[in-house]
């Protein structure tokens, strides 16, 4: 039988108890320590009751304010992404039988479609390379993502493109200004669902 | 053992009067929601949390410009650091105080490093430490008294000032039960918030 909680209370915070009760108190170790913690607590309590809560001057939040808006996206969410298809590219050609590259489709927290791709590979100090979709079953029926820059390149990639009919992604040489696909295919893979 | 005055002796502390079910550790949706990168999030937290990291280091520092100059930056890094930040394990308030203390630090030394010998300044630059993480209990616990509602906090200070239960039934017009609870509740808050961090 242990002294009433509500009393050690008001024991810790001075007053006397009755003799019975100090005795048990002085006597049983968990009524002792329950005790001394409480003291702790009073001890904390009447040595904060001096302390004054100042809130700081408005301009503080506005520094805030400013300080935040200055350097909004570099450490902003980086969009979660989930991996959805992976393709490794290999050359297709002879002109470039030691590039290789990788690429990956990922969704990100808008439901965007982004592929980014990584290209190994001496390049060139003319032209530009270009990522295309090709279709599974006519090589002719292609659609341009964009160019790389240097070795990578990232797109998101139209919601109308049904990549189950366009799976085969192509990296091609292009020159400067040109449009069409000029045959000149650097690297090749087709993207499968990601593991 | 026990006292001959059953009514007052328990058997178990299980019953032991407490004002939350838990500490305030698990859910915290602004914790969260700031975490996430919700401004408005930051609005609370700095309007929850600014008086007790600008009160720790105007005390500490002894001058309003150094208080809201570590203000600033608490709240900022506070911010650019969020995503490294885990609710689950730490509690919002401790973030802020263990950043403000890190500040307080700094611009303390700041202000040493002119011109004293590098002895001294250490002894000292220990000793103020150690104080500003007292001085940082106190003030979470002044927190902890100031979010008490009107008449517990009344009641809670007259006790704490030493006036009886008696004393404070007459003048508050409670019961003397009433104001032993409310005494004991407060109390219990008050450890709870403070186990809830000596926890971690």
């Amino acid at each position: 039988m242990h002294v009433d909680p509500e009393l050690l209370t008001l024991l810790a915070l001075g007053a006397a108890g009755t003799e019975a009760e100090s005795d048990h108190v002085a006597a049983c170790p968990e009524c002792a320590a329950e005790l001394a913690d409480l003291r702790r607590v009073v001890d904390l309590a009447r040595s904060a009751v001096v302390l004054t809560l100042a809130e700081p001057d408005p301009r503080v939040w506005a520094a805030v304010r400013r300080e935040i808006e200055a350097r909004p996206a570099q450490q902003q969410d980086r969009p979660r992404q989930q991996a959805r298809a992976r393709a490794r590219l290999t050359p297709v050609q002879e002109a470039w039988s030691a590039a290789s590259g990788e690429a990956e489709l990922a969704t990100d927290d808008q439901g965007r479609r982004l592929l980014q791709v990584s290209l190994h590979a001496d390049l060139p100090r003319t032209g530009v390379r270009q990522a295309w979709l090709v279709h599974r079953d006519d090589p002719d029926r292609r659609q341009t993502l964009g160019v790389l820059d240097g070795r990578h390149g990232l797109w998101t990639v139209e919601q109308a493109i049904d990549l189950e009919q366009f799976p085969f992604l192509e990296i091609s040489e292009q020159t400067i200004g040109s449009v069409a696909h000029s045959g000149r295919t650097v690297v090749r893979g087709e993207l499968v669902p990601a593991a | 053992m026990g006292g001959p005055d059953g009514a007052r002796v328990t058997s178990s502390r299980a019953s032991r009067p407490s004002g939350a079910a838990s500490p305030q550790v698990d859910a915290d949706p602004v914790a969260d929601a700031f975490r996430a990168g919700d401004e408005v999030a930051l609005a609370d937290v700095y309007a929850r949390w600014s008086p007790v990291v600008h009160s720790l280091a105007l005390r500490s520092l002894g001058d309003v410009a150094g208080a809201e100059e570590v203000t600033r930056r608490v709240f900022t890094q506070a911010w650019a650091s969020r995503e490294t930040f885990d609710p689950a394990s730490t509690r919002m308030a401790d973030r802020l105080v263990g950043l403000a203390r890190t500040c307080i630090a700094d611009l303390q030394s700041a202000r040493d490093r002119r011109g004293r010998p590098a002895q001294t300044r250490e002894e000292e630059s220990v000793r103020s430490e150690s104080k500003t993480g007292a001085l940082a209990e106190r003030f979470m616990v002044a927190d902890s008294m100031s979010i008490l509602d009107t008449l517990s906090r009344r009641v809670l200070q007259m006790a704490l000032d030493l006036v009886t239960p008696a004393e404070i039934a007459e003048q508050t017009g409670l019961r003397v039960d009433e104001v032993r609870s409310r005494i004991a509740g407060s109390l219990m808050d008050l450890r709870q918030q403070l186990e809830a961090r000596d926890a971690r």
